[in-house]
């Protein structure tokens, strides 16, 4: 429960320094920096950056934030989801050399259910809310090989070694974990 | 309606960025025609915005906030116009596509090749050193893929008209989905042909009468 007070909390307070600094306000642009780039750098680290390159990355995460804040839309999702998103996509432009394939949201192919009203964000957010509750109550193995595996780019084997559990176990033990997220979205109609 | 959707895992790699460029393409340009997994892909960002938060602090130096606050200026990326005007042989092709295809004399086969019939398109974009490969193919009415399977995950995305195999039928926005263990397929368009994009690690194995042909000349 007290996560949860915790990340609302902070949420709001990282949504107002985004709206300032869409509005080129450098103060709350270094508040912002202060608050989150010693997470950006811990983050990029856990996935194998040096501490150098680490530096490299979050200034060029940061500089992009300063320059993209006014898209950022906090009825479509949380600051910290946005701003791991810029972190990601900076990461692979560095260690890809060729930025990724990314969806524009202005694009007028995309398919639109034309209803993206305030309802449809309070869904998102509830959508959102449920996925991280059903991964923070996922068994504490599963729970630890999605995030490692997805999220701080490990194979398998490697995952098998760190953590001593045989490979076959990991194997199983993120399908099961997959396979659980899938069914609390599509709950949700997703 | 999109009822072949990509498998979980990928979109909770390209989620989480783990995802090499080629099949990044496939499911941004699936998820810029299906709604529901473009609002899979944004919860599980979440689980990423997550773990930055929960994230342990680690000293920043004091140089890099300088070297920041040094280089910005008023130079703000606008919100794009909404009323981008696509070509008619584009209005079917999300952006993340798009950008890979030559848009000279907006022509939708420009530079394309012809092969057996196929018309097809090899798409430049990098996987990270794995042996991954995207082409844009385009089958006439009722044309068949010769029989074939996989040394690895293979996925097509119809973007305009249809085709079935022995798994089911797709149309505009569906993914097929084969892997190694699938057995041989054989691909046929509708009758209206079909236009999509094919991503597959390693080589098709063609195993039909022809295959040590097409083998040879490996797409």
């Amino acid at each position: 429960m007290l996560k949860v007070i915790k990340y609302d909390d902070k949420r709001e307070y990282y949504s107002n320094l985004l709206e300032k600094i869409a509005n080129s306000d450098k103060n709350a642009f270094a508040s912002l920096f202060s608050e989150i780039s010693p997470k950006i750098k811990g983050f990029l680290m856990r996935l194998g950056s040096t501490d150098i390159l680490a530096e490299e990355i979050l200034q060029e995460t940061m500089l992009a934030v300063w320059k993209k804040a006014g898209y950022f839309d906090k009825t479509k999702a949380s600051p910290t989801t946005w701003l791991f998103t810029i972190a990601r996509n900076k990461r692979i432009d560095f260690l890809r050399k060729e930025s990724r394939p990314e969806i524009d949201s202005y694009d007028p192919v995309l398919a639109s259910d034309n209803l993206d009203t305030p309802d449809i964000s309070l869904e998102h957010k509830e959508t959102s809310e449920i996925l991280l509750k059903q991964i923070e109550s996922l068994p504490e193995k599963q729970n630890n090989l999605i995030k490692k595996y997805f999220f701080e780019d490990k194979t398998q084997s490697e995952i098998s070694e760190e953590l001593n559990i045989p490979l076959g176990t990991v194997k199983s033990s993120l399908r099961l974990g997959i396979a659980k997220l899938k069914k609390s979205l599509e709950k949700e109609d997703l | 309606m999109i009822t072949h959707h990509v498998v979980e895992e990928m979109l909770i790699s390209y989620s989480s960025g783990k995802l090499d460029n080629t099949n990044s393409l496939l499911i941004a340009t699936h998820s810029a025609l299906c709604l529901k997994c473009r609002k899979k892909i944004e919860a599980y960002e979440e689980i990423g915005g997550q773990i930055l938060l929960d994230q342990q602090n680690i000293e920043v130096s004091p140089q890099s906030l300088e070297n920041v606050l040094s280089k910005l200026d008023d130079d703000k990326e606008n919100l794009p116009n909404k009323e981008i005007t696509l070509n008619d042989c584009f209005k079917k092709i999300p952006s993340p596509l798009r950008k890979y295809l030559p848009k000279a004399n907006n022509i939708l086969y420009e530079n394309w090749k012809n092969f057996f019939g196929f018309k097809y398109y090899k798409i430049a974009i990098s996987s990270s050193g794995k042996d991954i490969k995207a082409l844009m193919l385009s089958m006439t009415p009722n044309q068949k893929i010769p029989e074939h399977k996989h040394s690895g995950i293979e996925q097509i995305l119809v973007l305009e008209g249809g085709f079935s195999d022995e798994k089911g039928s797709y149309g505009p926005g569906d993914v097929s989905t084969q892997n190694e263990n699938d057995r041989a397929h054989i691909p046929i368009a509708d009758d209206t042909g079909c236009i999509c994009l094919l991503v597959y690690e390693g080589n098709l194995i063609f195993t039909g009468l022809k295959g040590w042909l097409l083998n040879l000349l490996k797409i």
